[in-house]
């Protein structure tokens, strides 16, 4: 698991709270792991001010998992 | 000086719960109290007009005050559902179900969610402008006029309500003390009427709630040299449970000071705010502070200030 993989998870933890996620929820959907649409938002946007980035809003439908977040956050990062 | 004297509210009977649509928007009762906070969105009836609940709140407000119509120098409605599609403009219609004077100012502000602050400042600075001592402000927007009962994102938020502020030169009042106001015009398309029917992008909308008002916030408690432990209530438009939970942690605030108060009528749009300060301005604090964000997108913040006048 990569620095920003863990920061990803340090995010959802605070937004959602009582959260546990394993190494293997990585390519979970965020709604399977109980994550709401408004939670979603929430998670994005902290992301969002914590990375400097945004998420377009035609990306956002496939950000739907830890790993599709963080590879989008480092190719981001990367460019 | 001119400060808030009472308010009256008017919230409709007629309601629909937002359990029976669990099954249609798949949605569970978790995301009905704890995230979006609304159990139930009032809905006035088929033949309620928007200035007939402005009538409604004022009924409600010469309960508790002692108020001739005829002393009325300036009545103000702030809405975006007029009747009539605004033509003639509500305030006016409101002015002649009253029966007011001939000699009394009327307009209508048309403003969404920060309607109740920018609208404060208006008729605030309108009266002293021109030596008036008693006014009314109004607040009525039914959404329900522009609500897709098949729309997620609004039916299961919005709800209908009307309030009126009665604005004096009382010398015990509430009188606001500072006021900050922004907009972001490139944003408006975040929540818009589309031929009638309102649609909101419920992400922008929450990106730029969580984003502006914290930062509005602090800029009006450091203008004026105060610190949010000098304020005894923090009322943020009640947009849903969820965003204000975000603000609370935002801003790291006590949850105690922050009244989240929708459940049983909805986010009722520029009423949100005076829905709350009708009870809070008896009770026994000094200092309350009104943040309203929104359609725009738009946000506006005040703090008013209980105190005996000189």
């Amino acid at each position: 698991m990569s620095k920003i993989h863990e920061e990803v998870i340090d995010v959802i933890t605070e937004v959602v709270g009582n959260l546990e996620i394993k190494e293997e929820n990585l390519d979970t959907e965020l709604k399977k792991l109980g994550i709401d649409s408004l939670e979603t938002f929430n998670v994005l946007f902290e992301l969002e001010e914590k990375f400097g980035i945004t998420f377009p809003e035609e990306d956002v439908e496939k950000l739907n998992t830890i790993n599709s977040l963080a590879k989008y956050i480092n190719e981001k990062l990367n460019n | 000086m001119i400060g808030i004297e009472n308010v009256g509210i008017y919230v409709p009977n007629y309601y629909i719960s937002n359990y029976d649509k669990k099954d249609k928007f798949e949605i569970d009762d978790n995301f009905i109290k704890d995230k979006i906070g609304v159990e139930q969105v009032t809905r006035k009836s088929i033949n309620e007009d928007t200035s007939d609940m402005c009538v409604e709140a004022f009924r409600h407000l010469t309960t508790k005050v002692d108020i001739n119509i005829e002393d009325v120098e300036c009545l103000i409605v702030c809405t975006q559902n007029p009747d009539n599609n605004g033509i003639p403009h509500t305030s006016s219609i409101v002015h002649s179900k009253l029966k007011g004077k001939e000699s009394c100012a009327c307009f209508d502000i048309s403003l969404g969610c920060s309607g109740y602050v920018y609208s404060l400042s208006i008729i605030k600075s309108f009266m002293e402008a021109n030596g008036m001592n008693k006014g009314l402000l109004f607040t009525a927007d039914p959404y329900s006029k522009i609500i897709d009962e098949d729309d997620k994102n609004t039916s299961l938020l919005f709800g209908d309500a009307a309030t009126v502020t009665l604005l004096t030169n009382s010398k015990n009042s509430w009188f606001p003390r500072k006021f900050l106001f922004a907009t972001n015009g490139k944003g408006s398309g975040a929540l818009h009427n589309n031929n009638g029917v309102l649609e909101m992008d419920g992400r922008a909308v929450f990106n730029f709630s969580a984003t502006v008002v914290p930062l509005q916030v602090n800029n009006l408690l450091k203008e004026i040299d105060m610190k949010l432990d000098d304020i005894d209530l923090i009322l943020f438009h009640q947009g849903s449970k969820y965003i204000i939970d975000t603000l609370i942690r935002r801003l790291k605030l006590d949850k105690e000071k922050v009244p989240i108060e929708l459940n049983k009528h909805g986010n009722t749009v520029s009423s949100s705010i005076p829905l709350i300060l009708e009870q809070s301005i008896t009770k026994p604090i000094n200092r309350i502070l009104m943040s309203g964000f929104g359609l725009g997108l738009s946000w506006g913040s005040c703090v008013i200030e209980k105190r005996k006048k000189e």
